[in-house]
């Protein structure tokens, strides 16, 4: 009988135990992760990463965002095996300026001062106008007859000691685990080019000189969150940039994906940011280059902003986002403290 | 994260240990109360003495003050009652036939001494009514077993335990096994002699053995109390039999031949120039199984073998699709098209001298051996091993494997299962206390592998199976048979490669105003794959459920009669699975031809376009599971009974790392039912029961979603210096040479640069050519609710004659949370977490909603005769299947990609894959005496039901085939109704007492209906946009009837784009699908429904 009473009893105890124990038991907190950019498979494009400065002048303290590039990977793994090292990662980060320079995206050889279209040929000379014509800028054509828009001629920055331009990339070690909801990199490398001096031949036979230029990102307060609502898509940091002789600090916010909205009509505002709205009945701008929204952003019924989305904009509802007008890109509107809890 | 795991493994030792010095209960009850035959007063004290052949030894109960008794924890079978106390007449009643799990009330009235006269012996059967529970379902005994053909060999050739559930009202077989009441077959809980025999990583049941094994089986479809919990669907209870104080047993063997099995008609496809036919060759399965004492009264045994062999002979023939005069030498090539039969096929021709047939020969051998120890009246030990190692051989595949050494496309594969059971039942305290432990362990290993013995690890240089990459073709402009098989060169100029063909263009003709591809023998396009090379996809899997169970069973007098039971469940899964694809990788190419890409290769980076690949990858998952459960059956005034229970389950998972992966606590689960008896005497009952049901997560989610698989892939141009390359590679070009996949493949200088400075999303891509894919580890909502579904049943019974019993159920379930994955970036990032609330709000709530109205009549073998019929109206509805998709048949528990993107999600509700309007389910049999030894049985089967509702699959931008519905689930109607008419008859010559032959035969299908069982409901493999109603459209109630083609016009017609009598639908580009998307095999059959059979078997049984 005793036997049997400290069966019952054991018996209750386990159970209150347990009861116990699954009252405690949470999820696990998720890996440190980010989001990919990949050029292939889903095409998974960069964060966009807006910024406030904080101090500094001249042009390259006046960006307003710029874009970078993440791959997550994984330290090397023993010698003779195979097998992933799990306790931390390696955060691979390509920023935008650098990148744009090197692809001929951001310098671009000036317009002929001649102005006549007489001398050039169509492939160099997409339009013609005359005085009074409407320009493509907003303007109208001035006295000057026969005014010849040349297309833009790119003008590729390189580092002579770095030609394949690998300078552009950054590594930073990233934990395992979050603390507290945040992953923190550290001990960044990287991301700095010395670009050489590019003398380009304009057109009508005269030169424009681009000087030699360092561009650097230099990354200091990094923060990932890591929580269920935001596993990895958005972080904020201090950014020291410098292009030449300029250094500027900012206050960086970055967020995944970037989805673009508004457009020359701006009619579409908020509703292009919903997450489950399916774009292909919208009129949406079709975005040229990777810092810019394109100037004749127009309506194209078909287009998929972000190849293969097939609905939605892709945002995170939890970032309830709201179309910026000013850079033309739908942003989270909750706080940081409100995606970390 | 490591610290909370073990922190939760020290507490389950320490409660483990505690619960250790608890145990409990039993199955079956028979109850009644003994009343004065003079008086009717209730008569205290009498003694009763239960017997029965299943029975080792006696069960002796004294009845209370108010006369009742109860004869608890009795094994199924038939009892003899046998009653005494001083001043009354001795009284005994036999045939009181005790199904599992069940209670019968058996009232008697004693006639007091003063009547003249001796023993009392009653020859009326006592009522089965089963007034004790609210459970829904059937036990499936011997005498149903025996006679009764309804036992299809499964693919091993064995008639395995888990058929008997197709017998039950509600239960619809599915794809795994059968389903219960609406849920799938991997929601149920399998008990196999009280040790879970459910596949710890998937769901579904993992044991097989035959039914010469069985004592008893109970399949309970819904209504069940607390003790049985981890379950959202039924429970299949199976008793295996057992030894006692006589040599009994039996020696059978079994024989289909193929030759007396009909061929089911040809499975026509437009598509490709392959025909592949199975039929079965041969199916023979024979055994021996005996039981009896060792040590009489006292220690006894049982054991059983049973071999089963199956060879299915599969053919397959090469075909020429036949060309019209246009695309010959001097036609007309805009004409060029196919010819067509009346019924709209696409017209063909066997290749002469291409057939080609190998057997796959699978091999089962299932054993049994228990043992059962009678410590004393009241105590007794059983420790029973059961298992069926299989294997299954294919020699060779139709497809040529080339540059694998020797191999010829031979696979192995063999699945071994052991299930393992210690039990302890006790009584106490005159029986009023009943302890039930058991423990268990159910192992799996199983493997699939190439048959030239390479294994996992193999180098991959292209000597072996395992060492050779796999390659999958899918040109949409096809690729011929003749650019992989050598064919009779007589036959190519014949047919293949008619005069006039161009062999360097294909002759890529419009038909019918698009550009269909006209060629004569296609070995892709329209979604037809071709694989060469090595094994491909290669597992070696362990998989374990330890389990430790204890009850206490407690009968008490209050207010009535109580019978308190209280459990304790511990559960351990693990999951040890090696994964690897052989040769390192799967190469497939593109549609167009031109790329070739990893398709499948694990590995990770270690910094961008730094690959580091994994040959394999081992994970080892594990689960805990914890369950407990309180419970009272309450027996007021031998009328009403109210059974109430409360279930308290949680539940662990692990990744493969060790850490904790997924924590699914406070699972509450109140069960009540309410049970009246209007006649008193067990002959009726009108019921009603609620439930909640937890689901137990199987671990496959830990191994995939929680540990997290990492793969990697390059895209490679098939030509030398793609402009898209950096170049100085030599080109990827498998389908010349296939050892090219692990040379001149892997150039560095073939690999695409991904990086295009003018796309935004590319330009800052830190790779220029690897793509990651996987982000490891897969987030869980801190939130997370687990799974559960609730259920409602009532109904009545009532015995119209005896043995026969008449009655209604209407059952009701829902689901209330559902755990899957989800992305809402599109496939970017995914989480764990519950559609419809917490960070899956913004996907609608997953939905499951069951109504069923079954009626029956249920009788019992007895007078020579027994029968079995039901009728089944149901309804299922909603979005949600359960736990694999029937549509793809992906069986991922949890992480199905039902609910994974924002844009899979239209149009998905409506009428559910197991949805039958109508199932009819009648079996009787019946035995004709000749002579005292001579006997005939006759047995027939009938099922009938209506058909499953239809789709329009399309194929999603990044899912792939078959996971958009293009219109709302169910618009394309139904299958017919499928009828089966089985028949067993048998002759048996009793040569003895116990000695008796039998020789039977059955006969499946006898009629051989051949109803089509599936149809193509692929409507096109290109990629489509659901189409959602915006307006009323003329052509929408034509397909949303499942009218097909030509009322359902859903294409645009290029002659007629603006034609107002056409439901437009969309690839996701916006740009009109058209006929040339089209599948044009869509809703054709794929299946029909297995054709007649027959079985021929002998049996003695001692």
């Amino acid at each position: 009988m005793n036997t049997l009473r400290i069966g019952f009893l054991g018996l209750a105890a386990a159970v209150a135990g347990f009861a116990l124990s699954g009252c405690f038991a949470s999820q696990p907190a998720p890996e440190c992760n980010i989001t990919q950019t990949s050029g292939g498979g889903l095409g998974l494009g960069p964060y966009h990463v807006q910024l406030t400065k904080i101090d500094g002048t001249g042009t390259c303290s006046e960006m307003k965002y710029i874009n970078v590039g993440m791959q997550r990977s994984r330290l090397p793994p023993a010698m003779g095996t195979t097998t992933p090292v799990t306790t931390e990662f390696t955060l691979n980060l390509k920023p935008s300026p650098a990148v744009d320079m090197y692809n001929g995206l951001r310098f671009f050889a000036d317009y002929d001062s001649a102005n006549d279209c007489t001398k050039y040929t169509t492939d160099d000379c997409s339009e013609c106008f005359n005085e009074g014509d409407a320009l493509p800028d907003g303007g109208v054509a001035g006295a000057r007859d026969n005014l010849c828009v040349l297309n833009p001629d790119p003008v590729y920055r390189v580092d002579p000691n770095d030609m394949s331009g690998t300078g552009q990339l950054g590594t930073a070690k990233l934990p395992q685990f979050p603390v507290d909801g945040v992953c923190t990199p550290t001990d960044f490398a990287g991301m700095e080019q010395n670009f050489q001096e590019e003398v380009v031949d304009l057109v009508d036979g005269g030169t424009e000189v681009f000087p030699a230029l360092l561009v650097k990102t230099e990354w200091t307060n990094f923060e990932i969150l890591s929580t269920a609502k935001a596993p990895g898509t958005v972080w904020r940091a201090k950014l020291k940039y410098t292009e030449g002789t300029c250094v500027a600090n900012y206050d960086a916010f970055a967020f995944w994906p970037e989805i673009h909205c508004g457009g020359e009509t701006q009619e579409i505002a908020d509703d292009g940011c919903d997450p489950k709205e399916n774009l292909n009945t919208q009129c949406f701008p079709e975005t040229g280059g990777a810092s810019t929204i394109s100037a004749d952003g127009g309506c194209d019924t078909g287009f998929i902003l972000v190849p293969p989305r097939v609905l939605g904009s892709g945002i995170n509802p939890e970032f309830k986002p709201k179309c910026d007008m000013d850079v033309g890109v739908c942003k989270p509107t909750v706080t940081w403290d409100e995606l970390k809890n | 994260m490591r610290a909370s795991a073990w922190l939760f493994r020290a507490t389950l030792l320490c409660a483990a240990l505690v619960s250790s010095l608890a145990f409990a209960q039993g199955n079956s009850v028979i109850t009644g109360t003994v009343t004065d035959a003079a008086t009717g007063k209730p008569v205290p004290d009498v003694v009763v003495t239960a017997t029965s052949p299943a029975l080792q030894g006696e069960e002796i109960v004294v009845t209370d003050s108010a006369g009742l008794y109860r004869l608890a924890q009795l094994p199924a079978g038939t009892f003899t009652l046998r009653l005494e106390k001083e001043s009354y007449k001795p009284f005994s009643r036999a045939d009181i036939n005790v199904r599992v799990d069940r209670t019968v009330r058996v009232n008697i009235q004693l006639q007091p001494e003063a009547v003249t006269g001796d023993t009392i012996v009653v020859v009326g059967k006592p009522p089965t009514v089963d007034v004790g529970s609210t459970t829904t379902g059937i036990n499936v005994g011997k005498e149903f077993m025996n006679n009764i053909a309804f036992i299809q060999p499964n693919g091993s050739g064995v008639r395995s335990f888990e058929s008997l559930a197709s017998v039950a009202p509600q239960v619809i077989g599915d794809t795994y096994g059968y389903g219960f009441s609406g849920a799938q077959s991997p929601e149920n809980l399998y008990l196999v002699d009280g040790v879970s025999t459910s596949d710890p990583a998937f769901g579904t049941n993992g044991a097989q053995f035959p039914i010469e094994f069985v004592e008893e089986a109970n399949v309970i479809t819904g209504g069940y109390q607390a003790e049985y919990g981890r379950a959202t669907g039924g429970v299949l209870n199976v008793v295996t039999k057992s030894g006692s104080n006589e040599f009994h047993g039996s020696v059978w063997g079994n024989w289909t031949p193929g030759i007396l099995t009909g061929v089911s008609p040809t499975i026509k496809n437009d598509s490709s120039s392959f025909q592949v036919q199975s039929r079965l060759w041969n199916t023979v399965d024979f055994g021996a199984e005996v039981g009896g004492p060792i040590l009489k009264d006292k220690l006894w045994f049982f054991v059983g073998f049973a071999p089963s062999f199956n060879r299915v002979q599969t053919t397959r023939s090469l075909r020429a699709f036949k060309l019209n005069a246009d695309c010959a030498a001097g036609g007309d090539p805009n004409n060029c098209d196919f010819l067509y039969d009346e019924d709209g096929y696409v017209q063909s021709e066997t290749i002469p001298d291409t057939e080609r047939s190998r057997f796959t020969d699978t091999r089962a051998f299932s054993y049994i051996a228990k043992l059962t120890f009678l410590i004393n009246a009241d105590n007794n030990l059983s420790l029973s091993v059961v298992g069926s190692p299989t294997s299954s051989a294919t020699p060779f595949s139709f497809t040529p494997r080339r540059s694998a050494g020797n191999w010829d496309g031979g696979t192995v594969d063999s699945n071994n299962t052991n299930t393992l059971s210690l039990r302890y039942q006790g009584g106490f305290l005159d029986k009023h206390l009943l302890v039930d432990a058991s423990l268990g362990w159910f192992h799996i290993d199983n493997s699939s592998m190439p048959d030239d013995g390479s294994q996992i690890g193999a180098p991959a240089d292209g000597s072996t199976a395992a060492g050779t990459p796999a390659v999958i073709f899918r040109r949409t402009r096809p690729w011929m048979v003749t650019d992989f098989e050598t064919l009779p060169s007589n036959t190519v100029a014949d047919t293949c490669e008619p005069a006039g063909f161009n062999a360097s263009t294909r002759p890529i003709v419009d038909v019918r105003g698009t550009s269909r591809y006209v060629v004569a023998c296609p070995a892709t396009g329209a979604g037809q794959t071709y694989t060469i090379g090595g094994y491909g996809f290669m597992t070696q899997a362990a998989l374990d459920r330890v389990q430790g169970r204890a009850s206490v069973t407690y009968l008490m007098q209050a207010l009535g009669h109580h019978i308190w039971k209280a459990g304790l469940d511990i559960e351990h899964l693990r999951y040890d699975v090696n994964k690897a694809y052989s040769g390192g990788f799967i190469l497939r190419e593109s549609p167009s031809g031109n790329t070739y890409s990893d398709y499948r290769q694990y590995g990770y980076l270690i910094g961008p376009d730094q690959a580091v690949r994994q040959e394999n990858i081992r994970s080892t998952p594990t689960s805990w599971g914890i369950g407990a459960y309180l419970q009272d059956s309450w027996s007021i005034m031998d009328l009403v009974t109210l059974n109430a229970g409360l279930r308290y389950e949680t539940q662990q998972l692990f990744a493969g790392d060790g850490t904790l992966g997924m924590s699914l606590n406070n699972m509450l689960s109140p069960r009540v039912g309410l049970i009246y008896d209007f006649t008193q005497q067990g002959r009726s009952k009108l019921y009603a029961n609620y439930s909640r049901f937890y689901e137990s997560v199987p671990i496959n989610i830990a191994d995939r979603a929680l540990t997290g698989e990492n793969q990697y892939q390059f895209i490679r141009a098939r030509a030398p210096n793609h402009p898209a390359t950096p170049g100085g590679g030599r080109g990827c070009n498998p389908q010349v040479d296939i050892n090219q996949a692990l040379d001149q493949c892997q150039d560095e200088g073939n690999y695409f640069i991904l990086n295009d400075p003018t796309d935004p999303h590319s330009a800052y891509d830190p790779s220029v050519s690897a793509i990651p894919l996987g982000g490891g580890k897969t987030t869980v909502d801190p939130n997370l609710q687990p799974q559960s579904s609730d259920e409602i049943v009532v109904g009545g019974e009532y015995e119209v004659i005896t043995d026969g019993r008449v009655g209604a159920t209407y059952t009701k379930r829902y689901m209330n949370q559902v755990i899957e994955d989800m992305s809402v970036d599109e496939a970017s990032t995914y989480f764990i977490g519950n559609p419809g609330s917490g960070l899956g709000s913004s996907f609608p709530k997953a939905t499951r909603d069951y109504d069923a109205v079954t009626l029956y009549f249920n009788k019992a073998f007895s007078d020579g005769w027994m029968g079995q019929f039901s009728y089944t109206w149901s309804s299922l509805r909603g979005n949600y299947n359960g736990l694999f998709r029937p549509e793809t048949g992906q069986l991922d528990p949890n992480i199905n990609s039902d609910f994974d993107l924002v844009s899979l999600l239209p149009n998905r509700n409506g009428p559910l894959d197991a949805d039958r309007t109508h199932f009819i389910k009648m079996y009787a049999a019946k035995e004709f005496q000749v002579t005292g030894s001579l006997g005939f049985i006759l047995g027939l089967t009938y099922e009938g039901r209506s058909g499953a509702p239809l789709n329009y699959f399309g194929s999603h931008l990044i899912y792939g085939p078959d996971e958009v519905f293009v219109l709302p689930r169910g618009s394309g109607g139904r299958l017919p109704w499928r009828h089966a008419i089985n028949a067993k008859a048998g002759v048996s010559y009793r040569i003895t007492k116990d000695n008796v032959v039998q020789f039977t035969a059955d006969i499946f299908n006898m009629f051989n209906f051949q109803a089509v069982t599936s149809v193509d409901e692929t409507l096109t493999n290109g990629e489509v946009m659901p189409f959602v109603t915006t307006s009323s459209n003329p052509q929408e109630a034509a397909c949303l009837s499942g009218n097909m083609l030509p009322h359902c016009q859903m294409v645009v017609d290029p002659s007629d784009p603006t034609s107002p009598a056409v439901l437009p639908l969309q690839t996701p580009d916006g740009a009109n699908l058209t006929s040339a998307d089209l599948n044009p095999n869509f809703k054709r059959p794929t299946g029909y429904q297995a054709p007649i059979s027959v079985r021929f078997g002998i049996r003695f049984t001692f």
